[in-house]
């Protein structure tokens, strides 16, 4: 099953890909637990998208791409913001002590997915997150 | 000689905050403007409860951070009544907040030890 969407960077169109990535999710029958840790990752990442690579700027936009396979989850994002600049290897979760009130998104996209990558194409960040179950 | 009898009482103001729903980046601000005016006006003790939250995410629960540190600074604190839904409670026990935030079972019980 396959999802292809477009959404202006902005919070409030976040929900349209993690809605339509449950519906697709029920229909072949992925496990709950399963979407719901997809729906986190995808939901952390596209908030990052917003936040870092296009500063805020809601007039962009966000290409979701999606297949439900039946073994697996694989979300695709492209955005034509700022080039990512993150070492995904060195990334770890925060000292929950230190009470800091960021930086935890992609600690948990990593906690949550099998795979994370990043690359740059014709001047897009493309984010590829999979899952299997 | 009578007995001197000399009173004092303290009142402390601690807010319940019940939340339903998605607690995500969109929602986030206007939990934080609420939160910001209580603790502008010198409330230091916070409930969230979590328990009808369908949803949470880093951004809500940055919020939650954010009181709890302006809270423990003012010698406050925070307790939540945790979320029933896992898709809400995941990412206090990925990030392991559930170990930084004290849980309570329901709002209608005010905490102890505050």
């Amino acid at each position: 099953m396959q999802i292809d969407l477009t959404i202006d960077a902005d919070y409030e169109q976040l929900r349209i890909p993690a809605e339509a990535l449950r519906n697709a999710a029920a229909r072949a029958g992925v496990p709950e637990v399963t979407v719901g840790l997809c729906e986190l990752a995808l939901q952390e990442l596209l908030t990052n998208l917003v936040d870092h690579a296009y500063g805020g700027n809601s007039s962009n936009q966000i290409g979701f791409h999606a297949q439900v396979g039946p073994a697996k989850i694989q979300m695709m994002t492209e955005d034509s913001g700022q080039a990512v600049n993150l070492d995904l290897e060195a990334v770890s979760m925060p000292d929950p002590f230190a009470l800091q009130e960021g930086g935890y998104g992609m600690a948990i996209i990593k906690s949550l997915m099998d795979e994370v990558t990043c690359h740059r194409q014709n001047g897009k960040n493309i984010w590829v997150l999979v899952k299997h179950y | 000689m009578s007995v001197e009898i000399v009173t004092t009482e303290y009142v402390l103001r601690i807010v319940t905050i019940a939340l339903a729903g998605r607690l995500d980046a969109f929602e986030a601000p206007a939990l934080r403007k609420k939160c910001d005016d209580y603790l502008a006006s010198g409330v230091t003790h916070f409930v969230f409860d979590l328990s009808k939250i369908s949803m949470l995410d880093s951004a809500g629960l940055a919020v939650l951070v954010s009181v709890l540190k302006r809270a423990r600074l003012a010698e406050g604190d925070v307790r939540l009544v945790w979320p029933r839904e896992e898709a809400a409670s995941r990412i206090l026990k990925l990030t392991k907040f559930d170990q930084v935030f004290v849980s309570i079972e329901s709002s209608q019980i005010i905490p102890k030890g505050f």
